[in-house]
């Protein structure tokens, strides 16, 4: 294929359209490319673009077969599709797999900026994960102080806050 | 309905007979005739833009001018007809750029680009990105005539921060 110039301006306009994921493997293309992508204006406009797309649908199941018994929580990301003749068909973006929380009865709580925090319902001191949905990582929080203090209370029977 | 002809030349000399209402949709030719700069019997030299590129933009703007000029009419127009006119431009779009190569694609890209054709350009980016998302960074390279300009640690570092895109 032979060289064409691509100007700035342009190649910016394609990285605009570009899903979160693949822009996070292609900062490696080269400097310049990383630098626009890093850019806090890129990251912006990127953001306005991709709330003028449909809207996606986060799922938050339990896994059922995981080898070690811990039940593992599972995250999909899907989105409308309306190309297909006038029935909406959802088409998986993104499975990623976050654990190892292992408890009964999960929530999930909304979210600043696209973070999601997950809890159990019923045992306080499990800790919180908190996951990023566009990019599929996800953290596990060390105990907040009360949950620290619920723990170490627990014995002597403290109620909850 | 009588409407006034442009001429358009190419950079290699092609001539192309276009209305005067598709060629607005590039924001340069409606600005020459805006300023009347447009000469009735000459044609409006583009010397970005080679021959069979040119074709293609003028079988955009075309194919585009009706939907614009049905945009004051549609208001007792019902929602499934609106829809169905959107799905209908939405499937020649996706025709038009089925059969085009990627190397197509950027020269449409810049011509569109050159000629200021806001929603050829939103397309052909779409499609471009749509073509590229999978690929891998090498991939990438090669399609954008990108050199590596990262040493082996410093690509390293950068696979290490974006684990989770690579996975």
């Amino acid at each position: 294929m032979e060289i064409l110039l691509i100007n700035n301006d342009v190649l910016e306009e394609i990285m605009l359209k570009l899903p979160v994921r693949s822009l996070g493997r292609f900062q490696i293309v080269s400097k310049h490319w990383r630098c626009t992508i890093k850019s806090r204006s890129f990251m912006e406009r990127h953001m306005l673009h991709e709330k003028t797309l449909e809207p996606k649908i986060l799922c938050l199941y339990k896994g059922e077969n995981s080898c070690d018994g811990n039940n593992i929580i599972t995250l999909t990301t899907l989105r409308l599709d309306w190309s297909c003749s006038t029935t909406c068909l959802a088409e998986e973006v993104l499975v990623p797999l976050i654990g190892p929380q292992s408890k009964e009865k999960i929530r999930g709580c909304s979210s600043w900026d696209g973070l999601l925090c997950i809890f159990d319902i019923e045992i306080l001191t499990t800790p919180i994960l908190v996951t990023n949905p566009a990019t599929g990582q996800s953290q596990i929080l060390s105990l907040s102080l009360i949950q620290q203090q619920y723990l170490d209370s627990s014995h002597t029977k403290m109620p909850l806050p | 309905m009588s409407s006034n002809m442009i001429m358009l030349k190419s950079s290699d000399g092609a001539s192309f007979e276009i209305e005067e209402a598709a060629a607005r949709k590039s924001k340069i030719i409606a600005n020459m005739i805006e300023v009347e700069c447009v000469d009735e019997d000459k044609a409006i030299p583009l010397q970005n833009v080679t021959g069979n590129i040119l074709a293609l933009v003028i079988e955009y703007c075309n194919k585009h001018i009706v939907d614009d000029d049905d945009d004051v009419a549609t208001e007792e127009a019902s929602e499934e007809e609106e829809e169905a006119k959107k799905k209908k431009v939405d499937d020649w779009e996706a025709e038009f750029m089925n059969s085009m190569s990627l190397e197509t694609m950027f020269e449409l890209l810049l011509a569109a680009n050159y000629l200021n054709i806001k929603s050829l350009i939103d397309l052909v980016c779409q499609t471009i990105a749509n073509n590229i998302k999978d690929k891998t960074p090498e991939e990438v390279r090669k399609i954008f005539s990108i050199e590596n300009d990262f040493t082996p640690e410093e690509e390293e570092e950068i696979r290490k921060e974006n684990a989770w895109a690579f996975g």
